[in-house]
């Protein structure tokens, strides 16, 4: 005891509870968050006859799996352009520019956020479906087509790669992510565009830059960390995605593949394909985060976002610019109401069958799903609450260590904690299978609810982490050390001082972290497998939206019940938090 | 009550030396002021004895007990902030209670003890407001309060007035110096500024990068710095470059030569060497101005032109335009003040009693 003693003296530390916490909480994100992916890499190249890439040549040798790597990579590719496309300008348009009713449209452009990503499918169903509004329109009503537009349903073909290989673009999938993630990539663009320097700029006009090329050569540029930190966890989520292809049913997509051979592994034969996948999206995920890692770490995430405004060049815009404005604006509300429009319209419609609008309204679909949903809306709530919990547990001490410097190899957690951002949950899924299927108390197949928490609360650490951490800048040092010196421990001093302080930022990351496991899918899909203990996302798709007479109808319902709860939520911390909403979602 | 001492105590932070190398030894009941400009480790002295750092060479006593490895929260030594790090969830009440809960001293005694210090720093009625309620020297005796209700072994301040405007300080230093002496306790202050220092401490230990120049009384360290620095820190003074014409170790006088004039220093205790160039200092308030051509016969002069006549309140400064440089003179004679005007010529006399003088090595 003598030789720890004087080795933790030398380390100049102070209190060893804090030094013992540390460990533990280092022990908890090492098992579920790093050896998941570890052992999938570890899986995909250790064949029975040792380290060989055979894997990975049976992967290669399907044609199926070929198209699906394409199919896969061209919808993240192309998503990350069109919400680009719209995020950019956007966030332009939203910091540099007044007009009549920005308020407005502030608030109405986040919309999609409220809507879980797949119920956003469902809701765009009766639009842009084949018999959907828009081709009725089109084709029937106002005969400009004469067939009508897949805009949901199957691929586009991109070109031939090679003398066996075609790749195809998914545009469904692309179409659907691209009007949930366009605030990703706005709101990052947003808060680094809003802490541009505005004497940067002042200077390339004094120089003669204007417009476009002022743009182009000083604003972008400065803006790229915000644009590269969005584009990132778009291309990822893309990738990644299992709920949007299922719901459109395109199953030549990694994440599903993985999900359906995931059956193989219960059957205690595992197909090393899925080995293969998990590794091609852990490589992906980290080549992505490695390249932004600069974009992403909690120190940047701090300067960006949650740092000083600086004043801004704001410019009323005329004319041209002011028509333009408002006819980008509309388009885009109007674009991202349409899934709750039409969620809303197919829940609430007793007929609507090849009609421009519902033929009858009903609440029949409301009253048949909510009994059947309500066990599992309650299994949600619980979910929420405890990961929320856990994680702010978590996400406190972790920001507090951090930020105060307490522990050696804090720039290991500091990676760790945010990692989970992300790190997709089919990998997480994946993992948590090949680690622990047959492990007491961790089973999948027969500890469910316990694996599933552990997902959810690791899933989401990094929003209550960095929320802590935010908040954790703005106490004073001063402040704990005033109470250790009037004889509190460090310990005593958290709890006393330190967490009190905190807890506005606390709430705000628990909120966000609560949200997001209502909402969230890929882990959900991967690991449950009975009805017991399921959740709502997972009841949705697999039994309400699976039901052959009124799938649809029961699935919007349901959905637009969540969006409506979601919403309420989002309602009721925006009176508590008041003008710090806005920090709440950004990444 | 505690004597607090250092035994060559060094502190480093990467490649800087903090503190460097410095000892010293604060009496019971004294209240000892480290005083010098940014940077030079005073602040970072306190927190050593504070315990927020660690000496990387050295010893910290408390009476005779070594408290190097002693955690800040097992010290008993009652720190005030500079920001005064009052708890904003916290009303006054609870913040100065705070130290109590932490020893489990009864509820029915804290209470008591909060409201008689309410009472001795004149806060009482204010138990319930919370700290943003507070104007700033309220604040800053709220801080205060909080450090002294745990009756510490030994109070820390560290710049405690440097946050108030200036009449509140003046009032504020004296406060802090009677309730001081009024409970008799230890206290280790920190402050650049050096009149806040001389008015209130019992010694003042003068500190430049890292390295403590002189230890005295503010007497002491007014009148006879032993430094070019600590005369120079400390009030203004006026340095006259000299050369030394013979050294009398017998009878210890010094034999000057300054602007030309034959100066003798009496009781002079430091070995010069012939022909050694030196630099003395005199206080502004030392010197005299007189017309030129009217200063009284026999004195040493030097002479000049009034380049800035500024008007200081109780005295009028003249910054005389020499050979030497600007030499500023002081003066309070009412009489005096009427007659000059810039660019005036004048002549300055000096009586070799008010000289210091630093022999260059």
């Amino acid at each position: 005891m003598t030789s720890l003693n004087s080795f933790l003296r030398k380390l100049d530390v102070r209190e060893h509870s804090i030094q013992i916490l540390a460990i533990i909480v280092n022990a908890i994100l090492f098992i579920f968050i790093l050896l998941p992916i570890f052992v999938l890499l570890i899986r995909a190249i250790l064949t029975p006859k040792g380290i060989s890439l055979d894997y990975f040549t049976i992967f290669w040798s399907n044609s199926f799996y070929r198209e699906a790597l394409y199919a896969t990579f061209m919808a993240a590719l192309f998503t990350v352009i069109t919400t680009s496309i719209i995020g950019i300008p956007l966030a332009y348009i939203m910091v540099r520019y007044d007009f009549p009713g920005k308020r407005f449209f502030s608030i109405l452009i986040l919309v999609p956020l409220i809507m879980p990503p797949f119920v956003g499918a469902l809701g765009l169903y009766k639009i842009l479906g084949i018999s959907g509004v828009i081709n009725l329109l089109l084709v029937q009503y106002l005969g400009i087509l004469d067939k009508p537009i897949n805009f949901l349903y199957g691929e586009t073909f991109l070109f031939a790669l090679g003398p066996y290989d075609r790749v195809y673009l998914p545009h469904g999938i692309v179409l659907i992510n691209t009007l949930h993630l366009y605030p990703l990539v706005y709101l990052n663009c947003a808060a680094s565009l809003a802490n541009i320097d505005p004497s940067l700029e002042e200077q390339a006009e004094n120089l003669g830059a204007r417009g476009f090329y002022l743009f182009r050569t000083v604003t972008f540029p400065l803006m790229k960390p915000g644009w590269i930190a969005g584009a990132v966890l778009v291309f990822i989520w893309t990738f990644s995605d299992l709920g949007t292809p299922l719901i459109v049913h395109y199953f030549k997509m990694l994440s599903v593949i993985v999900f359906f051979k995931l059956y193989e592994i219960t059957a205690g034969n595992p197909s090393p394909v899925s080995y293969v996948i998990g590794f091609i999206m852990v490589i992906v995920a980290f080549i992505t985060l490695f390249t932004s890692r600069k974009y992403i770490s909690l120190r940047r995430y701090v300067m960006l976002f949650a740092g000083g405004r600086v004043t801004q060049r704001i410019f009323r815009p005329k004319g041209i610019k002011l028509l333009a404005t408002y006819i980008f604006l509309i388009t885009l509300s109007l674009a991202a109401l349409t899934p709750h429009i039409g969620l809303t319209l197919v829940a609430f419609s007793d007929r609507w069958v090849l009609t421009l609008v519902p033929e009858r309204l009903t609440l029949r679909h409301f009253s048949t799903v909510t009994p059947w949903a309500a066990p599992y809306i309650l299994n949600s709530f619980i979910y929420a609450f405890i990961a929320a919990v856990i994680d702010i547990i978590l996400g406190a001490f972790i920001a507090y260590i951090i930020s105060r410097k307490l522990v050696i190899g804090q720039s290991f957690i500091d990676l760790i904690a945010t990692l989970p951002l992300a790190v997709p949950g089919i990998i997480i899924g994946l993992g948590y299978w090949l680690l622990f299927y047959k492990v007491p108390l961790l089973d999948p197949l027969r500890y469910t609810p316990i694996i599933l928490t552990i997902s959810y609360s690791m899933r989401r650490l990094p929003y209550t982490v960095r929320a802590a951490y935010a908040g954790m800048l703005q106490i004073d040092e001063a402040l704990e050390e005033a109470s250790i010196n009037l004889g509190a421990s460090r310990l005593q001093t958290f709890r006393r001082i330190t967490l009190p302080l905190l807890a506005m930022s606390l709430f705000a990351g628990g909120i966000l972290a609560f949200i997001n496991v209502l909402i969230e899918v890929s882990t959900t899909f991967l690991l449950v497998v009975t009805d017991r203990y399921a959740p709502t996302t997972w009841f949705l798709y697999f039994r309400a939206f699976a039901d052959p007479r009124n799938g649809l109808a029961m699935a919007s319902a349901l959905g637009f019940i969540f969006v409506i709860i979601i919403a309420v939520a989002l309602v009721i911390v925006n009176k508590i938090l008041g003008a710090r909403m806005g920090t709440v979602f950004r990444l | 009550m505690v004597k607090v001492k250092l035994v060559n105590v060094t502190k480093r932070f990467g490649d800087v030396i903090a503190v460097n190398n410095i000892s010293f030894e604060v009496k019971e009941g004294e209240l000892f002021t480290l005083l010098g400009p940014s940077g030079c480790g005073k602040t970072t002295t306190l927190r050593l004895i504070a315990g927020f750092y660690k000496p990387d060479e050295g010893e910290i006593y408390f009476n005779e007990e070594l408290v190097n490895d002693l955690p800040p929260h097992k010290r008993n030594t009652g720190m005030v902030f500079q920001n005064y790090a009052l708890w904003p969830h916290m009303t006054v009440f609870e913040n100065i209670a705070y130290g109590l809960k932490i020893r489990n001293i009864p509820p029915p005694i804290i209470i008591k003890k909060v409201k008689q210090i309410l009472e001795l720093i004149g806060l009482k009625g204010k138990e319930n407001r919370y700290p943003s309620q507070l104007s700033g020297g309220e604040q800053q005796r709220v801080a205060l309060a909080r450090a002294l209700v745990i009756e510490p072994r030994v109070l820390l301040l560290d710049e405690p007035l440097s946050n108030l405007d200036a009449k509140l300080r003046l009032k504020m230093r004296s406060e802090i110096r009677k309730l001081q002496k009024k409970l008799g306790i230890t206290t280790i202050y920190v402050t650049h500024d050096q009149e806040e220092a001389l008015s209130i401490s019992d010694r003042v230990a003068v500190m430049n990068q890292g390295k403590i120049l002189q230890i005295g009384t503010p007497l002491e360290i007014y009148e006879t710095p032993k430094d070019i620095f600590v005369a120079d820190f400390i009030g203004t003074t006026n340095f006259i470059p000299c050369k030394v014409l013979e050294y009398d170790a017998e009878q210890k006088v010094l034999t000057l030569e300054i602007n030309g004039q034959r100066v003798i220093i009496k009781n002079f205790y430091e070995h010069a060497d012939t022909g050694a160039e030196a630099i003395c200092a005199i206080r502004p308030e030392s010197l005299e101005i007189y017309k030129a051509g009217e200063e009284p016969k026999g004195k040493s002069i030097i002479s000049g032109k009034i380049d800035l006549i500024i008007f200081l309140g109780r005295t009028i400064r003249y910054e005389v335009a020499t050979d030497f440089g600007i030499i500023k003179v002081d003066t309070t004679e009412k009489t005096k003040r009427m007659s000059f005007r810039e660019g005036d010529k004048v002549s300055i006399a000096f009586d070799p009693y008010n000289l210091r003088v630093f022999i260059k090595k």
